[in-house]
């Protein structure tokens, strides 16, 4: 907390502005978003809005509706909503008209009624059959329309031997095979299938635990803890599912209640028949977890299969992505307006319109796509539809429609690609920030580049590889000695930095023979580092760069090259004098300085080839990049070798400790700003306290 | 504030197992008729009605007043039509539903909120709610007559606070006031808030009709619908920006008009309040579970409750701290009014009339002329992050230059459309931003200066465009031109400088770690700082002034050292809309009601009400008020996620386009602070409005000056609009075409009609 005060003291002090706001003509009581491309949230217009209220004003039921607690709709014209309290089930045809309510449930040959109060799921079949999931009597139960109850299924003992945990029903589908899902909120094991007799066939589609770093460690340290300590560690399990839902081709759509990072790639997933998770994208909901993770309690898949909708307990929000898992519109909201909610604990979607049963104000909110979600709507289908054409002018149109979305970028850079177009393809994917796809768009349009100016390819790779063995010739001739003196053209000086690239050993041996070290060339290299990182910064292809222009900070560059550098020959030349190091501070300086070369001259043939490189082959940058810092830290090494005196072991030693001293010397400077901090807060505190007693 | 009077309410349910072992409520049991009129001598008249006899006490040509003197409580009578209006329900005794505290708040006409004095300053204040039902108080309440009324003054011995309120009768309305400055709270506790007959005319479970909410642009919501949210409250002229920086996200329409309405299927009763308008809130109820009456009435804060978070260990554990504010020493006076209205239909329209009549009788509100226009917003520029060779510095974008603005304006005359009216933000001083507070009116020189400031006034002189630099000084952010935050910023109870904060979308909380911070101006300064403005903004001979944020933004400043409330910001406000007034038109942007007399014109008018759960319907009573009086336009249309919907309601509406934008191309704003302004670039909207313009245009300029006479609902998705020069307006918003008398109207299109 104090630190967050003097953070807000000094962000107080340093940042000045306004707060602007701009409202648009069409009230909607919940503020609509997405993410950029570098993860923050931005407005966008709303893809939704609330058309409809259906609540018992509309209904006019003669008992109103009581905490709902599923609604289902059937594809034709009925939907139905599983009254929890009531115990019944309310049918209403397309248009929200009352159509039936079915309750007093009976078992066959038996007048008494069965109360299903406290059932949180069901479903209907095709033929009209309900499966109801009585959670509060721990069954399941499937009922003609009649009101006979067919078959009642309860708890599966065989296949629960490992548990005492009761059957607590809270989810049932069913497939077109007759298969039965079942979720119990009360057993982590996945979905259970039954079939369609009602006998257990398998445990589905089970949450697994990944095995981070922490669960490993974890794993071991409780085989040496004590029963108390262990109650103390996180526990690893696999999540409850909560809800689930079975798309046209026969995939299952699941969601956890649980917002626990371990499991954060599985909280939503689209089950294939091998229980396997085919679902892209990891991340679901608001980026913001540390306020508020997103918590799904329900999901339903589209008509047309396209798209699924997210039911956020947590926020009260419902999230419509992409089969892709690319975020559509986000909308609703916890409150009393209409649009928003108490208590969202069901969704369900007719053609494009989505219903959220509201358990707390019972009630029904229809969301209808507006003008612009429509149309991102209609652009995705498109685009998936291979129909690339239409899509493009689509994209182009939602462009216009909402300028800060990266959405658009992504549609059309597609399109563009599958037309063809790859450069076109290239600038929208690298305005949206989408890298992989630019990259493969960039892959194909360097194949039409090469094979349109072969000769002129050639000839510049050619010139390329001539031009670095030239230097290299150059550095090799220069640094022969001439006949007529035992030195060579390089040893002076000027030529220094570039004679030890090749001898550092003989090179950094003159140090302490001639005078051949200059001071004011080390500071240029160091300037050079600092100048090339910045150049980095900016200038790195955009398949390995996610660098962002307003993020630069100056400061930090020359934190990460000037301060360090300056750090780690202090600390050197402190653990020189305790280890009889020979070399004097300018000679470390000097090393250090000209280690840096190497690094300095590839970095520019990094940059130049991250900017004609495909992502698939960073593998040339990275041994670009591991060249540079082997010769690098040999020079480094054999300079201070050399200028010290040392042995190989006590090199070795030395680097360490040097090591060790930048730690604690950062450490120091670490701790001297957040004691500075910590004062300010607390006078800070203290003063506000005073200030309000 | 809602969640205000949910704690309220919680409040009160725990109060009935506290604070008040209250005596039984009993009724005077009568077999009476509902209205037995004895007399007993020539001059005084005795009403026997179900809960008791009242006795006359005055009359005027259009109302009576009767009281029972031992109770203080009240029957005004409609003359024309005999109509009786009772300060607490009659028939309470048959009432099934309310008990307990209710039923006592049901029987009272004031309920007191109160805190006791030392616990003031602890870390927590807790808020009782008294109420003074005649017959638990009776010792308590003093009753004595007065020329053209009553005087009753409550006494609340157990809290040692008393109340005086007069019920008078005035030449065409009944009035209640509450004696503000000769209440007593010497003793035990402070009196936070005060609810003025908040039963006044309720409308039992049998009756038909509706509250009316001024909500936006106003909204209904039916007697007895008995389900969902059944109770509301609302501050007028909004929430306090400075009460609310540090609170989550509120999206909502404000109460522009302090106007509340009781509407029965023949009769209605509408209040407006008089005094203390800016601490007030309108409250309202319909039947629920635990109470069976429709009300709705207002409720005045003589004390504002703050809270301030001190510091946090964990999510749960909030260490915060409460201060109850100051009384506003200006505010002598809460006063209602009370208009009886009686036709055989009776409608919001109805009440519309009533407050217009009001607002041009008392408040000189003035019929305007001027043609309709298209109205058109620029924004100059905004600052942004700059690099000068990799190091990063703040610099100034520019959105529309005054060239732009002329070029923009002169496509859209060239394609006919000519009747425009041009208002500019962020055109001079730091733009947008608004980081000093501005002492001189001088256009920006990364616009063009002065020169092209010139000739974009000399284009639109030519085609009679008025133009409207907005001048916005109550926002700053940084210390200069003689304004420091320390000195002139507006303050929380607590003596701190309250900034406004942006929010987050997502979460909706507000960005403390990473955002910018303004301040505002406390109203002392905001007066000289405008009045110093105003003499170099004269010099630019622009004959028309944007006020934007006058209209509709509203802060107090509670600073106990300093306290600059409620009456003395709108005071202030008055006075600087004055002194601008003088030489120039003033564009106001959603306007509340006291700066109606001195609004041209105002831009972005509600048409939606904040879709409260407690609504069952919107209704445009904004503009049925002002139409005709004072040009109004919708919000922007410019990049709108459902443009046909927020046209249709613009028509339905009867008010002027209204788009924003800018020259630049809107992707230049991806990493800057006002990504809100998103497609809103020039070329975006230009067609669309030109559309707009031509199939709108004709209609408008048929309907301008008129008022609204008229306004149906016929079925959710077709309404009708009347005026008073007998137009029709036909707004069909469903997927299909419709036909009303012979007319037919396209499907999500309008029609209009003289006859």
């Amino acid at each position: 907390m104090l630190k967050k005060i003097i953070f807000f003291l000094l962000i107080l002090s340093i940042l000045i502005g306004t707060v602007f706001t701009a409202s648009a003509e069409t009230f909607v009581p919940y503020d609509s978003y997405e993410y950029n491309k570098f993860n923050e949230v931005v407005v966008s217009p709303s893809g939704y809005l609330c058309s409809e209220i259906v609540d018992q004003s509309k209904l006019k039921l003669e008992i109103p509706l009581s905490s709902p607690s599923d609604i289902y709709y059937d594809g034709k014209n009925s939907i139905y909503i599983l009254d929890s309290v009531n115990g019944r089930i309310v049918e209403l045809d397309k248009n929200f008209g009352l159509k039936n309510t079915y309750g007093n449930f009976r078992l066959k040959d038996s007048d008494t009624p069965e109360t299903i109060k406290g059932a949180e799921g069901f479903t209907v079949d095709s033929e009209g059959t309900f499966y109801i999931a009585d959670t509060m009597n721990e069954r399941v139960l499937v009922i003609g329309r009649d009101g006979i109850i067919k078959l009642v299924i309860t708890r599966p003992d065989e296949a629960l031997v490992n548990t005492d945990f009761p059957f607590q029903a809270s989810k049932v589908s069913v497939d077109e095979k007759g298969n039965i899902y079942v979720i119990a909120k009360t057993i982590n094991m996945g979905m259970m299938v039954f079939d369609k007799n009602g006998e257990f066939q398998q445990f589905f589609g089970n949450t697994t635990v990944v095995p981070t770093a922490e669960v490993i460690l974890n794993y071991f340290r409780k085989k040496f803890l004590t029963r108390d300590q262990l109650k103390g560690i996180k526990q690893y399990t696999a999540m409850n599912l909560s809800n689930l839902d079975v798309d046209e081709n026969g995939f299952i759509y699941t969601v956890t209640a649980d917002a626990v990072e371990e499991i954060d790639n599985q909280s939503v997933r689209r089950v294939n028949f091998k229980g396997d998770n085919i679902l892209e994208a990891e991340r679901f909901g608001d980026a913001e977890t540390a306020d508020m993770p997103s918590v799904f309690i329900d999901v339903d898949v589209d008509p047309n299969g396209m798209f699924f909708s997210l039911v956020d307990k947590s926020g009260g929000k419902i999230f419509q992505y992409t089969i892709y898992g690319d975020l559509v519109s986000v909308f609703g909201g916890h409150g009393e307006q209409k649009g928003t909610f108490k208590t969202p604990t069901a969704i369900e979607t007719i053609d494009d319109k989505v219903l959220i049963l509201d358990s707390d104000k019972n009630s029904i909110s229809v969301f209808a796509p507006s003008e612009y979600g429509a149309m991102i709507r209609e652009a995705y289908t498109k685009l998936y539809a291979n129909e690339y054409t239409e899509a493009l002018e689509l994209w182009e149109q939602l462009r216009e429609k909402n300028t800060n979305s990266k959405l658009p970028y992504y549609g059309m850079g597609l399109a563009y690609d599958a037309l063809g177009k790859y450069e076109q393809a290239m600038s929208s994917f690298k305005t949206g920030g989408f890298q992989e796809e630019y990259s493969e768009s960039f892959a194909e349009y360097r194949k039409l580049i090469i094979s349109k100016y072969f000769f002129v390819v050639i000839f510049a790779i050619i010139a390329l590889i001539l031009v670095i063995a030239f230097a290299f010739k150059i550095l090799f001739k220069k640094s022969k000695s001439a006949g007529y003196s035992s030195y060579s053209e390089l040893e002076t000086k000027k030529g220094m930095p570039f004679y030890v690239l090749l001898h550092p050993l003989d090179g950094f041996e003159q140090f302490r023979r001639r005078d051949v070290k200059s001071i004011p060339f080390a500071v240029i290299l160091v300037i050079g580092w600092l100048a090339v990182e910045i150049f980095r910064y900016f200038c790195v292809g955009f398949c390995f760069n996610s660098n962002r222009a307003s993020d630069f900070s100056l400061w930090s560059i020359i934190v990460r090259t000037a301060v360090i550098f300056l750090v780690f020959v202090v600390s050197n030349w402190c653990i020189a004098t305790f280890m009889d190091g020979k070399g004097k501070f300018k000679d470390i300086f000097c090393v250090t300085a000209y280690s840096l070369t190497p690094y300095i001259a590839i970095s520019l043939l990094y940059v130049l080839l991250s900017n004609v490189l495909a992502m698939p082959e960073n593998v040339f940058l990275w041994i670009v990049t591991a060249i540079a810092l082997i010769w690098s830290f040999s020079i480094l090494l054999a300079g201070l070798i050399t200028i010290h005196q040392y042995s190989f072991s006590k090199l070795l030693l030395s680097l360490l400790l040097t090591v060790i001293g930048m730690g604690i010397c950062l450490f120091f400077m670490i701790l001297i700003i957040n004691m500075a901090q910590m004062v300010v807060g607390l006078v800070s505190s203290v003063m506000s306290e005073l200030a309000l007693r | 504030m809602r969640k205000l009077f949910v704690n309220l309410l919680a409040l009160l349910l725990l109060l009935t197992l506290t604070a008040c072992s209250a005596t039984p409520y009993s009724y005077k049991r009568k077999e009476a008729a509902q209205r037995e009129v004895l007399s007993l001598s020539s001059t005084e008249k005795v009403l026997e009605t179900k809960s008791g006899s009242y006795k006359e006490i005055c009359r005027t040509d259009s109302q009576a007043l009767y009281a029972d003197m031992s109770t203080g409580f009240f029957v005004l009578e409609d003359l024309s039509t005999g109509r009786l209006w009772f300060s607490v329900p009659d028939d309470l005794e048959e009432d099934e539903i309310s008990r307990g505290i209710l039923m006592q708040e049901l029987s009272s006409q004031i309920v007191v909120g109160y805190i006791f004095r030392e616990d003031e300053n602890i870390s927590t204040v807790s808020r009782y709610i008294g109420s003074s039902s005649g017959s638990q108080y009776s010792d308590g309440i003093t009753t004595e007559q007065l020329n053209n009324g009553i005087r009753v003054t409550y006494d609340f011995p157990d809290y040692e606070f008393t109340i005086p309120v007069e019920y008078v009768l005035e030449a065409d309305h009944f009035e209640a006031r509450v004696l503000l400055d000769e209440i007593k709270e010497d003793g035990l506790c402070y009196v936070t808030e005060i609810s003025l007959l908040p039963n006044f005319g309720a409308a039992n479970w049998d009756a038909n009709g509706y509250v009316f909410i001024p909500e936006g642009s106003g909204a209904i919501s039916y007697f007895n619908k008995g389900l969902g949210t059944t109770t509301y409250e609302g501050r007028i002229y909004g929430s306090d920006l400075i009460d609310n920086a540090e609170q989550e996200k509120e999206i909502n329409k404000e109460i522009r008009m302090p106007v509340f309405s009781l509407v029965y299927e023949d009769a209605a009763i509408v209040g407006i309040v008089e005094n203390g308008v800016e601490s007030s809130s309108i409250i309202a109820q319909t039947r629920n579970e635990e109470c069976g009456y429709n009300f709705v009435g207002s409720r005045c804060y003589l004390r504002h409750l703050f809270n301030k978070k001190l510091f946090q260990t964990d999510a749960n554990n909030v260490h915060s701290f409460s201060r109850a504010s100051k009384r506003d020493s200006l505010l002598k006076e809460y006063s209602v009014r009370y208009y009886t209205l009686s036709s055989p239909q009776i409608s919001y329209v109805d009440v519309a009339k009533a407050y217009q009549n009001y607002l041009t009788k008392e408040k000189s509100l003035k019929k305007q002329d001027t043609t309709p226009v298209m109205n058109i917003n620029y924004y100059g520029f905004i600052d942004c992050k700059r690099f000068f060779a990799g190091i990063p510095y703040t610099g100034k974008m520019s959105l529309t230059s005054f060239t732009e603005a002329q070029k923009f304006t002169e496509y859209l005359l060239e394609r006919q459309v000519d009747s425009l009216a041009i208002s500019y933000s962020g055109w001079a001083g730091d733009g947008l931003t608004n980081d000093k507070v501005q002492d001189k009116a001088t256009p920006a020189g990364k616009l063009g200066g002065k020169k092209a400031f010139n000739n974009l006034l000399k284009v639109l002189k030519e085609h009679n465009i008025t133009f409207s630099p907005d001048v916005e000084l109550l926002r700053f952010s940084s210390n200069g031109n003689g304004y420091s935050i320390r000195k002139n910023a507006a303050r929380s109870v607590f003596s701190d400088q309250m900034p406004l904060y942006r929010y987050n979308v997502a979460t909706g909380l507000p960005i403390v770690e990473n955002g910018r911070l303004s301040y505002l101006l406390k109203s002392s300064s905001a007066h000289t700082a405008y009045l110093d403005y105003l003499k170099s903004f004269l010099k630019l001979e622009t004959k028309s002034v944007m006020l934007s944020s006058l209209g509709c933004d509203w802060y107090t400043s509670w600073d106990a050292k300093a306290v600059e409330a409620g009456l003395q910001t709108i005071d202030t406000y008055c006075e600087i809309l004055k002194a601008y007034a003088k030489d120039n038109s003033i564009v106001l942007y959603d306007s509340n009601a006291y700066a109606l007399p001195y609004a041209s014109r105002i831009i972005g008018a509600p048409v939606n009400s904040g879709s409260n759960d407690f609504f069952s319907q919107d209704v445009p009573f904004y503009e049925i008020v002002l139409h005709g009086y004072i040009p109004m336009s919708s919000g922007s249309l410019s990049n709108d996620a459902n443009p046909e919907l927020a046209f249709l309601q613009t028509v339905e509406a009867g008010l002027e386009l209204y788009f924003d934008g800018f020259y630049e191309d809107a992707s230049v704003l991806m990493e800057t602070d006002y990504k809100e302004l998103y497609s809103k670039t020039c070329d975006l909207w230009a067609d669309k409005a030109i559309e707009y313009y031509n199939e709108y245009m004709p209609l408008l300029k048929q309907i301008s000056g008129s008022e609204i006479i008229g306004h149906e609902r016929i079925n959710p998705t077709l309404v009708q609009v009347i005026y008073d020069n007998g137009m029709n307006v036909l707004v069909n918003y469903g997927e299909k075409a419709a036909n009303v008398s012979g007319h037919k109207v396209d499907a999500k299109g309008f029609i209009y009609w003289k006859g």
